[in-house]
């Protein structure tokens, strides 16, 4: 239980770090996924199960504050929690090469199912190109630089969470 | 038995019930019915206090860090103008600075009472807590909400350089908070006007990209790079004569019918602090629109 309600407190304290502070560290209005991010590191660490859920959360909330489609944050951010979780014995490791792949990869597949749940459920509400060209790809790379330090600090954290 | 076979397929099971409800949401969502706006307005309450009070503490430290790179400013400044001073000794030329420095924050003391004049009613000033949190919408959340009289399809404006422009309208709102569509999203269509021509077109929103495209106005028409763009006298939404931006650039192309005209907006959404919303509500026409939707 006290898992779970610690879970549900860094999953909030994501959400409104990501809607408040990284405001102010935005490049072109563009700024890192946190709550992407938290998905990816709980999913690696923890496995499928405990990813797909903290997607969900993390996805909904970011829903609650959007004027967009309703629900496709937590569509893909839990798609993205499970398949990562599925696929963390393989792949995951604490080298910071594999962690950007990782980062990078999911980045990409969060932006193109954004874009076809986008497509599907509400028609004409975001540009194909202008989405890769002007969104994705810088959002991509910025998730991977802040990724990394971020991974450190959530692994810190957890650990601090864990002694205690 | 059954049990067994749930139980070894727990996590895909799991996985299949969150996409499903994930997928009512955007199905509902799409659909435009009220219960996915009454979901999000539910869950904004409860959040609104913690975004509220980080938002606070944030502030207070932002405050701060502002106020130490200000000191070092001024001190700098402090050092030049006193060289300059023992230098030049132009002291009249630096009342005349400080007047018009005083002129400005007069003017920027005023804007409230001078949009109160223009539009014949009380504006509520917001500060803009937070952007969209998807990057591919460009939603804008203020800290004023329905309890502050705030409601859906308010026009929100901004003020720069001592002229008051377009930034969007409202389209959600919960007692705390309200969200704004600025122009530049891509489902924003306005009605705009030539002011030095009087024609009418439309003016819509390109997503990220810095430039607004008018729309619908004649190839026979002459608009010229520069021309002034505000919102149409014809709009049921918008207060008329609204300042939206000016003419960037303007292509024909041969048999077509409307020229491409590119726009630059005014006021950029984003680099925006603080909005004034005006308590204009849309004509009966639109309410109805609304109601029927």
């Amino acid at each position: 239980m006290r898992n779970y309600l610690y879970r549900i407190f860094v999953v909030l304290v994501v959400l409104i770090v990501h809607n408040t502070v990284f405001k102010f560290f935005a490049i072109s209005g563009i700024r890192p996924d946190l709550p992407l991010l938290i998905t990816l590191f709980v999913a690696f660490k923890y496995g499928s199960m405990e990813g797909q859920i903290t997607g969900f959360a993390a996805g909904f909330g970011m829903d609650i504050f959007s004027g967009g489609l309703f629900g496709v944050g937590a569509f893909t951010k839990t798609l993205i929690g499970f398949v990562s979780g599925v696929f963390r014995k393989k792949i995951y490791s604490e080298n910071v090469l594999i962690i950007i792949v990782y980062i990078f990869i999911a980045s990409f597949f969060n932006g193109i199912i954004f874009l076809f749940m986008n497509k599907i459920f509400l028609p004409g509400s975001v540009d194909f190109w202008d989405y890769i060209y002007r969104i994705l790809l810088i959002e991509i790379v910025y998730n991977c630089l802040v990724g990394v330090f971020l991974f450190m600090l959530f692994e810190k954290l957890d650990r601090v969470f864990r002694r205690n | 038995m059954l049990s067994l076979f749930f139980y070894k397929r727990r996590k895909v099971l799991v996985l299949i019930i969150l996409l499903l409800i994930s997928v009512l949401f955007m199905a509902f969502s799409s659909s435009s019915t009220g219960f996915t706006v009454n979901v999000k307005k539910v869950f904004q309450t409860i959040v609104y206090p913690f975004q509220y009070v980080f938002s606070k503490v944030w502030d207070f430290f932002a405050d701060i860090f502002r106020s130490i790179t200000q000191i070092r400013q001024y001190r700098n400044k402090l050092e030049e103008t006193q060289a300059r001073l023992q230098k030049m000794s132009k002291t009249y030329q630096e009342i005349e600075e400080l007047k018009n420095q005083i002129k400005v924050l007069k003017k920027a003391l005023g804007l409230k009472e001078h949009l109160q004049k223009k539009y014949s009613q009380d504006p509520v000033a917001a500060r803009v807590i937070s952007q969209d949190p998807h990057n591919g919408y460009l939603t804008l959340i203020l800290n004023k909400g329905s309890k502050q009289g705030i409601k859906k399809n308010m026009i929100v404006v901004g003020y720069f350089k001592g002229r008051d422009g377009v930034i969007g309208r409202v389209i959600e709102t919960t007692p705390f908070t309200s969200k704004v569509m600025p122009i530049h999203d891509k489902a924003s269509n306005i009605g705009a006007m030539i002011s030095r021509t009087r024609v009418t077109g439309i003016i819509e929103g390109r997503g990220r990209r810095k430039l607004l495209e008018l729309t619908y106005i004649p190839s026979s028409e002459t608009v010229k790079k520069g021309d002034l763009v505000v919102t149409s006298p014809e709009s049921d939404l918008f207060v008329p004569g609204l300042l939206i931006g000016y003419v960037e650039s303007v292509k024909e192309f041969q048999g077509a019918f409307h020229k491409k005209i590119l726009v630059k907006p005014y006021i950029q959404y984003n680099k925006i602090e603080i909005v004034f919303i005006l308590k204009k509500t849309p004509s009966k026409y639109v309410q109805r629109l609304e109601k029927n939707k």
